[in-house]
């Protein structure tokens, strides 16, 4: 894949590290957070994915080059990078429907 | 089923092999079953003989969206194994590599198992000790292992780079000689030939759409084919679990990934023995036509695309040659790749689901060929009276919330 | 003998280069320009290869990529390569050949004993036998006739490239369309690389005798050619083949820069480059294959695809025979005919399957007085080791139906031509769809799912005004004139009739390679192999070095009779890369051997091996495994290291040891997050043991970290786990809290560390100058100090892996030697010795300090390594914490790490495994095992640490260890053998 990181500009694919999916939130961490969080909560937020087929948001990392993290849509059976947007943004409206 | 044997062969060549009856049938489906089974790959198909077999249930559909075997049952290095760390892993593998060992007259097909030995390679004092502690485990589990020396590794397979100047030199062995290789396509075929003659329905080319789903149990799945009712569904689809848990409403902890595999141009036969090397990433095996066949470590992506990038492959070929540098001026023929389900133990999830009725087995990572066996033999016990048995009874759901994995590639750092 | 079968033409060959080779142990002559292939035709050699499954004798069957046949062991010893197509190989002085799966050699194979067993070795046999006894038994004879050439026994002498471009446009393929299309696009002003498998360009022009502008046709290819050399913009690459396509336009391209001039010449140059190519669009251009027809007996040496016979008469000014028949479904194969005629060669006939064919070439042949045969199609072919005659019969196409009625022709060579398939190789690898065009007969592209598009005959244009066309697509270029020339249709033939049954029966060969037949695909579909892939797989149609350029769709076709379907029912497999075997050095280039994983050196690596450094691999760095003095063992050497460490003071260079720089507002909050202990309290100037947790809660690694200043930390990890954690906090920094003020800097390479260990540490130290005070008093263990050392920026700190009293000096990467030096030189007196890493494992093993990986794995928590109670009672939440609540984590039978005090003298070997209580041996559930162990120099006896299910809940019980069949006993107790009350620290 040609990946075209948001501060460096298009490169190969080895420079990157693939980081899961961008919509996993970690639950709260408030003090004693533990009282709060069921095991299936955390099993939910450590290991359930989508594993979405088509298209899905995804957090990637430029380890090999800037060291920046930022977010890309794509396509996981055409490996087809529909939008790339950065850290504490969100995906383009209507990312959902891009294959139509 | 017309039974395959050297006389059958004989006198069938005497009318020209025009007498030889279809290995299975394509019937349409019933509308209704017993038992139905998504994923017509190895473990589907043995799921669905072992049902016939072991417990009698025998009106069985098996149904596949493509072509039986397609999927990663015809795409991996067809090795098989057993020498696993933990006594959970060791007693399921070893069992199902006791399955494959009768496999070919259980089914009368030559599945060509090759007992040719499974030879971990050790590249440092290091890797040693790690080793030691597998090959010693190995023995608890009462699993075949011997340690085996340089010179014995050269003589198992010329060509090896035991030069201490090597960059990963080569300085030791474990040997597991119940390992070896077998014939992926054929363990597939044998099954489906073997479960169809025992009534099962084998139907490919019908994809699977949806379930229905009432009060949290399963009342039948939607197909390309229609609707068909069954109170029973196993799921055995590998790197498409999560797509078969969506629509039937419930999340797996699975990844999708592309695993390669690839193999040169046939060499007269150098090794018989299955080479596998951690520090390298890589393992290596010679096929009966004399392909080595090669794979190697994850696209560390998420793909649904049964096929590999160039990177990876090439990190594998140079892995290689390390261990083979007489391979240098021998030409790669054909690259693919498999779509793997990974969970974060390599250590698969095969028992229910939160629908009742619905059943799974999925999780196997880049190493289910080789429990294409045991996979299946503990799936239908546990459809056909709704409980795991103790072979698979740690293989739950349920240790993603209660942390009890079984991780062998976090203990042994060796995975496939 | 040599020039036997030599034309009088000019073809593309230089006869004032005269070459001799050595084939199959004989000495042959050639010319510059032609191939292994054309040189043995032109010498008579007919019989060049066996086939793979029953040894038959075959010979050349076409002229280039597709080449089933003459398959040949290249070279000698180093140089050797196995499974080279001669169609392929320029010839050179001195080149050796021999035939691959042939014993003795091609010509005289006495393994072709194995074709008696014809009968019964059809498709898929052996899944129907060798059950019994099993087929390991079988298999060693199986595995005896297996594979085409030896694989090399000498490592390859040769160097190989990657090299990576970006591009515009790459331009697949220089025939007609692709030299079009570069002279469409160079002018644009684009970047353009244009590939050519061929030493040449000019793809199908170099052997047809097309004109353009009423010239030959290869004066245009010289004037583009010319042209496109002049412009910068574009790059022209020749013995290059596009293997592969892959994600977003990579292509990736074999270039082979010298096999044709030789082993071991120029070999300052890389034997091959392995191109990356991004590319905007891809052009391909990469042209067809023509299919033979399938008939009994047509894998007869001297069976050869028609476009192949004028390939080597108009290029290779060879005749493969002296009478030539030709049998044919179409109008292309009658320009075989002609071109035979034109230079002199007897043309016994063609063979047209079609009734009445009318198209211009047609015409032309008739004309010349040629016998056509139409209505007729080839129905055997006869002669032992080369085809002497052929039998033809007329056929009725509309009712599949042969006449009994044949006729036999006297011949030497069947040029055979079924139509052509495009090579849509690299478009199906992009993603892109096929379809089936009715009227070529083929599969075509449909749709593009990346950006190339397929044009001229790989896209399905096979007149030459129609590939120019599409080479020019919507440029405005002047194309050079054409002649048109009126083609009648194609008429679909696959399998001949089988109405018949001495023609159902008589192998006809589908898959030359793998010596697959009609009768084994007609197997396949009865059996119900009939899914493509299944068939694919079951017969090994396809699946050769070839991998079925020739065969495939023939395969296809007749799968699609034998079950009523149509090719387009029939569907095709999915082409995989690469499109030609590629080189495995090649894809591996530099990154095979040394520099598969480069090894990191020390800074101070010259002296440490210099002074006896045992040098070994430790995690991807070189260090030191211990300092061998003349005249001493390995074990004399740890001794020596380790008492001079307990008794004086020793130096290790501990420059691998992660070293990472935390700064910012909230660094301490940012930390605090990451580690069990509690960061915030720590106060500056201050150090303190910590442990790192996945969000699993598992352990990833351990060390100090340290407080420079309120702002400002400074942490050590494990040298093989500094690269990952500075890459974790990164992470977590931008991903997950992106406002928190803080800088990671990782300072590992950039700084080296020198550890002083011993009760004289503090003394050598001193003697050094420095403006840090390092009394006792104001530099207490577990404290950081920086100041100036010997005019250098040093951080200094406390602290101790061995028990002894212990510094970490860590200064500027370049001063390290210097430092290391002056410290030898000042400190010789007090007995300084350097030690190596066993050294090092054995006294923190004495201590009882875990290492993480060793008395870790990546499944322990805190809680077995003696961490449970800091972990669970820090409140502030971090990395991992929560998975410490889960109820695996809580359980009480966990193993946890203890000290194993052997019964008896010989030390434990780690990796024994320890036996649940009532076993005595193998098998036996586990209760843990040996993760440390060493003869102690210190004590004089054994030490040992393991884990245990229940851990310290066990100390005083005696266990059974497994190693190997031997069993050791030893007692349980607490994890610190040397100094408990860890005094020696305090001096």
């Amino acid at each position: 894949m040609k990946i075209t990181c948001p501060w460096c500009g298009e490169r190969g694919e080895e420079e990157f590290i693939h980081g899961g999916p961008s919509n996993v939130e970690r639950p709260a961490d408030e003090k004693n957070s533990d009282d709060e969080i069921s095991d299936a909560q955390w099993a939910e937020y450590l290991f359930m994915r989508e594993n979405i087929k088509g298209v899905s948001c995804e957090r990637w990392g430029h380890i090999h080059g800037c060291g920046q993290w930022f977010n890309m849509v794509r396509d996981s059976v055409s490996h087809q990078i529909h939008f790339i947007y950065k850290m504490g943004e969100q995906p383009p409206e209507g990312w959902e429907d891009v294959n139509e | 089923m017309q039974r395959y044997s050297v006389m059958s062969l004989a006198r069938n060549a005497l009318s020209h092999h025009e007498g030889w009856q279809q290995a299975w049938r394509s019937p349409d489906p019933k509308p209704e079953y017993d038992a139905i089974i998504v994923g017509g790959g190895g473990h589907g198909l043995a799921t669905a003989y072992y049902l016939a077999k072991e417990h009698g249930i025998t009106n069985v559909a098996v149904v596949e969206a493509g072509w039986i075997g397609g999927g990663n049952t015809g795409r991996n290095t067809t090795v098989v194994r057993s020498n696993y760390l933990f006594p959970e892993s060791a007693a399921f593998y070893d069992f199902s590599l006791k399955l494959f060992e009768n496999m070919s007259r259980d089914l009368n097909f030559n599945i060509m198992l090759r007992q040719a030995g499974m030879l971990m390679l050790m590249h440092s004092r290091h890797d040693a000790e790690v080793m030691r502690r597998n090959i010693n485990a190995m023995h608890m589990n009462g699993v075949d292992a011997e340690w085996i020396d340089t010179d014995e590794i050269i003589g198992m397979a010329p060509g090896i780079n035991c030069n201490p100047d090597a960059r990963h030199p080569i300085v030791g062995g474990i040997l597991q000689k119940r390992g070896g290789v077998a014939r992926h396509d054929g363990v597939a075929w044998a099954y489906a030939r073997a479960a169809d003659a025992l009534g099962v329905d084998i139907i490919q080319q019908c994809a699977v759409t949806g379930f229905d789903i009432k009060d949290g149990r399963v009342q039948g799945v939607q197909t390309s084919r229609g609707n068909i009712k069954a109170k029973k569904v196993a799921i055995a689809v590998a790197g498409h679990s999560s797509v078969l848990a969506d629509m039937a409403g419930f999340r797996l902890p699975v990844t999708s990934m592309a695993l390669q595999a690839c193999v040169t141009e046939p060499l007269k036969p150098v090794f018989d023995v299955v080479i596998m090397s951690a520090a390298t990433g890589v393992y290596i095996s010679q096929s009966d036509k004399g392909e080595m066949v090669i794979g190697g470590g994850l696209d560390l992506y998420p793909s649904y695309a049964q096929r590999g990038n160039i990177g990876t492959l090439e990190q594998i070929v140079a892995g290689i040659l390390d261990l083979f540098p007489g391979l240098s001026r021998v030409k790669l023929m054909r690259q693919w790749a498999g779509i793997v389900d990974i969970v974060h133990d390599s250590t698969p999830i095969l028992g229910h689901t939160p629908v009742d009725g619905i059943y799974i087995n999925c999780g196997f990572g880049t190493g289910g060929f080789k429990a294409t066996s045991g996979g299946g033999w503990t799936l239908a016990y546990t459809v056909a009276n709704d409980r795991p048995h103790k072979m698979n009874e740690a293989f739950t759901l349920k240790r993603f919330e209660t942390g009890a994995f079984i991780d062998e590639m976090g203990a042994a750092g060796i995975s496939h | 003998m040599s020039d036997l079968f030599r034309l009088n033409n000019k073809g593309r060959i230089n006869y004032d280069k005269p070459i001799s080779f050595r084939f199959d142990g004989k000495i042959y002559q050639g010319y510059e320009g032609d191939t292994l292939a054309s040189a043995l035709m032109a010498s008579g050699v007919r019989i060049v290869g066996r086939s793979f499954k029953y040894h038959r004798p075959r010979g050349i069957f076409s002229a280039g990529v597709e080449e089933a046949n003459a398959l040949v062991q290249l070279g000698l010893p180093p140089y050797e390569e196995p499974n080279v197509q001669a169609t392929r190989v320029e010839i050179y002085q001195g080149l050796i050949a021999r035939s691959v799966n042939a014993w003795p050699n091609a010509a005289h194979d006495l393994l072709a004993i194995v074709g008696l067993a014809k009968p019964f070795f059809v498709a898929g046999f052996y899944y129907k036998v060798f059950k019994w006894p099993s087929w390991k038994f079988w298999s060693p004879v199986v595995r005896r006739m297996a594979g085409l050439g030896t694989m090399p026994k000498e490592a390859d002498p040769d160097d190989y490239d990657h090299c990576h471009a970006h591009t515009d446009i790459l331009i697949v393929g220089s025939g007609p369309a692709g030299l079009a299309a570069a002279r469409a696009h160079a002018t644009s002003g684009k970047r353009i690389i244009l590939v050519e498998q061929n030493p040449e360009l000019g793809g199908s022009l170099l052997y047809e005798r097309d004109e353009l502008d009423g010239r030959p046709a290869l004066d245009w290819v010289a004037d583009v050619e010319q042209r496109l050399r002049e412009m910068d913009n574009v790059t022209l690459l020749t013995r290059a083949t596009a293997s592969g396509y892959y994600d977003h336009n990579l292509i990736t391209v074999s270039e082979r820069l010298r096999d044709h001039k030789g082993p071991g010449v120029d070999s300052h140059m890389p034997r091959e480059r392995f191109w990356h190519i991004r590319c905007k669009q891809v052009i391909v251009a990469t042209g067809a294959i023509e299919r033979p027809l399938v008939f009994p007996d047509n894998d007869r040496p001297g069976v050869m695809l028609a476009s192949a016979v004028r390939h080597y008469v108009n290029r290779y000014a060879v005749t493969p025979g002296r009478k030539i028949l030709i049998a044919t479904n179409n109008d292309d194969a009658y320009r075989t005919a002609l071109d035979l005629h034109e230079a002199g060669v007897q043309v016994a006939g063609v063979v047209d399957a079609r009734s009445y064919p009318t198209g211009d070439l047609v015409k032309a042949v008739s004309k010349a007085g040629i016998a056509i045969f139409d209505g007729h199609v080839v129905t055997g072919t006869i002669g032992r080791r080369g085809v002497k005659s052929a039998t033809i019969a007329p056929i009725n196409l509309n009712d599949n139906i042969l006449a009994e009625n044949s006729q036999t022709i006297s011949c030497d060579v069947v040029a055979t031509s079924g139509g052509w398939s495009p090579v849509v190789h690299l478009h199906s690898q992009s993603g892109g769809k096929l379809r089936f065009d009715e009227k070529h007969q083929c599969f075509v592209p449909r749709e593009y799912v990346q950006d190339n598009i397929c044009i001229g005959a790989a896209g399905g244009t096979f007149d030459l005004a129609g590939c120019l066309r599409d080479g020019a697509g919507k440029v405005a270029i002047d194309l050079p004139k054409t002649k048109s020339i009126n083609t009648g249709p194609l008429a679909p033939l696959w399998d001949i009739p089988t109405n018949l049954d001495n023609i159902r029966h008589r192998k006809r060969w589908v898959d030359l390679l793998h010596d697959v037949t009609a009768s084994d695909v007609a197997l396949a579909a009865r059996e119900n192999y009939a899914s493509v892939e299944h068939f694919k797989r079951y017969t090994t149609t396809g699946m050769a070095v070839d991998q079925g350029k020739t065969s495939n769709v023939n395969a296809l076709a007749i799968l699609g009779q034998a079950t009523n379907r149509t090719i387009p029912q029939v569907g095709t497999t999915k082409f995989r890369p690469p499109y030609t075997p590629i080189t495995m050095g090649a894809m591996a280039a530099r990154s095979a051997g040394k520099l598969f994983s480069p090894l990191r050196h020390l800074p101070v690596h010259d002296w440490h091996h210099k002074h006896g450094g045992q040098m070994e691999d430790f995690g991807g760095w070189l260090r030191p495994f211990c300092y061998r003095q003349p005249g001493e063992s390995e074990h004399d050497a740890i001794t020596r290291e380790v008492l001079a460490v307990r008794s004086a003071v020793g130096i290790l260079d501990y420059s691998p040891l992660g070293k990472i720089d935390v700064q910012g507002r909230d660094a301490a909050e940012f930390l605090n997050r990451f580690y069990v202990n509690n960061v915030k309290t720590l106060k500056v100037g201050r150090a303190r043991y910590g442990l790192m947790l996945t969000e699993h809660g598992t352990i990833m690694d351990d060390g100090v970290f340290v407080r420079l200043a309120e702002d400002h930390f400074w942490l050590t990890t494990t040298s093989g786990g500094a690269a990952g954690f500075v890459q974790w906090l990164n992470e977590w920094r931008l991903c997950e809290w992106p406002d928190m003020d803080v800088v990671i800097t990782s300072l590992t390479t950039g700084w080296g560390t020198i550890s002083l260990q011993g009760p004289k540490a503090r003394d050598l130290l001193s003697r050094l100058e420095t403006d840090i005070d390092l009394s006792r008093d104001n530099f207490p263990h577990m404290a950081v100090r920086c100041g100036i050392l010997e005019g250098v920026a040093a951080r200094i700190l406390r602290t101790s892996f061995t028990g002894e009293l212990g510094f970490e000096v860590n200064i500027p990467l370049s001063y390290v030697t210097a430092i290391w030096q002056k410290l030898m030189a000042v400190g010789e007196d007090l007995g300084i010795t350097p030690f190596g890493i066993e050294a090092l494992m054995i006294m923190r093993t004495e201590k009882g300090f875990i290492h993480v990986g060793a008395d870790t794995d990546r499944s322990s928590i805190p809680d077995d390594v003696g961490f449970g109670p800091v972990a669970r009672k820090k409140k502030d939440d971090y990395v991992g914490k929560r998975s410490l609540f889960r109820p695996d984590a809580i359980r009480d039978d966990r193993e946890a790490v203890v000290g194993l005090k052997v019964i008896g003298k010989i030390p434990l070997r780690i990796g024994g495994i320890i036996l649940a209580p009532g076993h005595v041996t193998a098998p036996a559930p586990m209760e843990g095992r040996v993760t440390s162990s060493y003869m102690s120099p210190s004590l004089g006896r054994p030490v040992a640490l393991g884990v245990i299910k229940g851990g310290s809940k066990r100390l005083g019980e005696r266990v059974k260890i497994y190693d190997f069949d031997h069993i050791q006993e030893a007692e349980i107790v607490a994890p610190c053998f040397y100094d408990q009350k860890g005094e020696r620290l305090n001096v």
